[in-house]
């Protein structure tokens, strides 16, 4: 495995040029530029009116190892503090450069400037040193979506095997989805390295049922239903599987950073003391992007019923037990895990093939999604409460 | 409906599930081989991922799969019975929502 030393001393496994518009209004422009600039990537927040969740998402992502150099597009008067965001990513010791398109003077002259400078960025990317890298220096995600009942017997406790060799090996882990997990209390509470981590998973929980009911809405979907799956609590302790069987070493919350190796529980649920009362987390892509601006380099998505999401920031790896599923989506499911369902193959077996991929795709191979093409990313508003950003 | 790749056509979890999971659609009136080694008719089709009852589950009672509750029947369940949202509710609703 290798990877790319970065200037604040983290270490990340892809080196990204990212064009990132602050504004929607400044999108389609920040699209030419990357339509314009091949390999560059494009993330964004549509939002005109600021949002410390959203600020504090474009900080992570634009210091994130995998990102090289960042150039912001801006309209010029959205309410987003864009001296700040360029000062804060710039804290991480890369370039950042900023274009106003209000001040450059329109789309033609935005396109031309923007193209010139990620150019630039790319050719300065290829030098930034490349050092061979450890178990020990990765932090993996860990994400579930389009669960169904295949996913707690085949997907997810494969996914859990795994983990617990990324642990032994040193690496460290991040899953998150708390009102997912809704239902697995007694188990998930016993599996926390202390007192203190003890009562962050129980406060989680709490205020995960509060939001449950106060949105009367639990985190299963029709799909969810549609492939088996009955209650949240069912859905809950399929998921929780894939967080393998070791200590919890720690909660997170939004944007918090791991300190040092270990599995880790993200929090994202918030205080749900407030007036404003929103869904945690609105897709699988709003799930993968906060796991990667706690430092995931790499996600692990688990599916049953299927999916095709990437991201524009860390690779995925998707990893499914569903037979039918695997045979229709062959080209998205990187890791076929159906023989366990079949009675062909072991969690051991398909958990082996699992920690390759994750091997390869850290030592500069491309996962599916990649190949594909697959770029998503999805920075919400998370009005109010939704989370206690750090 | 057997599956040639392994004997069982269903699975069970946990020794004190009163639910098992069908890895092969199953049909009206089939003998189920469990895991655990029991033989279940199921009494209506039951989809591939799908779940019935090992046993006769009251209304009010709580169903059980990987060794803890998951929900509560909300009508009374006959063994081979399809398990799913017309019978089974979740447990994590609080108060007067109940």
């Amino acid at each position: 495995m290798r990877g790319y030393k970065r200037a604040d001393g983290r270490i990340g496994i892809r080196n990204h040029v990212a064009v990132v518009y602050t504004v929607e209004c400044a999108r389609f422009v920040a699209e030419c530029i990357v339509h314009e600039n091949p390999g560059s990537e494009l993330w964004g927040f549509a939002g005109c009116y600021s949002d410390p969740y959203a600020f504090r998402m474009l900080v992570e992502l634009g210091q994130h190892p995998n990102v090289a150099a960042v150039l912001l597009v801006s309209l010029g008067c959205e309410s987003t503090d864009l001296v700040r965001l360029a000062e804060s990513i710039r804290d991480a010791g890369k370039r950042v450069e900023v274009i106003t398109i209000q001040e450059v003077g329109g789309t033609l002259r935005s396109l031309a400037s923007g193209t010139d400078i990620v150019r630039s960025m790319q050719v300065e990317a290829e030098q930034a040193p490349q050092v061979p890298i450890t178990w020990a220096d990765l932090i993996v995600g860990i994400e579930c979506g389009g669960s169904d009942a295949t996913s707690g017997l085949s997907a997810n406790p494969t996914t859990g095997w795994a983990v617990d060799q990324l642990l032994q090996y040193g690496a460290t882990v991040i899953f998150s989805e708390i009102p997912e997990l809704l239902g697995t209390d007694p188990y998930l509470l016993a599996r926390a390295r202390d007192e203190v981590v003890r009562q962050k998973i129980g406060d989680a929980l709490d205020r995960a049922r509060v939001l449950g009911n106060a949105l009367n809405h639990f985190a299963i979907s029709v799909g969810n239903q549609s492939g088996g799956l009955t209650t949240i609590e069912e859905k809950s302790l399929g998921a929780l599987a894939k967080a393998g069987t070791q200590s919890i070493d720690g909660v997170l919350k939004t944007a918090e950073r791991p300190t040092r190796g270990g599995l880790y529980l993200l929090d994202k649920v918030g205080d749900v003391g407030g007036n404003q009362l929103t869904h945690y987390e609105i897709n699988d892509n709003d799930g993968l992007v906060s796991l990667i601006a706690s430092g995931a380099h790499l996600l692990v998505f688990t599916t049953g019923r299927g999916s095709v999401v990437g991201s524009a920031i860390a690779p995925v790896i998707k990893i499914c037990g569903n037979p039918e599923t695997c045979r229709r989506m062959v080209d998205d499911i990187d890791v076929d895990a159906h023989g366990i369902i079949e009675g062909t193959a072991t969690i051991e077996q398909v958990g082996n093939v699992l920690l390759e991929n994750i091997q390869r795709l850290a030592g500069g191979h491309l996962s599916k999604s990649e190949r594909l093409g697959h770029k998503e990313y999805c920075i919400p508003y998370k009005p109010g409460r939704a989370c206690d950003v750090s | 409906m057997t599956s040639a790749l392994r004997p069982w056509q269903a699975i069970v979890l946990h020794e004190s599930d009163t639910v098992a999971t069908a890895l092969v659609e199953l049909h009206h009136q089939d003998s189920a081989l469990v895991s655990n080694g029991d033989l279940v008719e199921v009494v209506q089709d039951i989809p591939f991922g799908y779940k019935f009852a090992l046993c006769a589950i009251a209304r009010g009672d709580t169903v059980i799969k990987y060794g803890v509750p998951i929900g509560f029947a909300t009508q009374a369940i006959r063994p081979g019975e399809l398990v799913h949202t017309h019978n089974l509710e979740s447990l994590q609703v609080i108060g007067d929502q109940k």
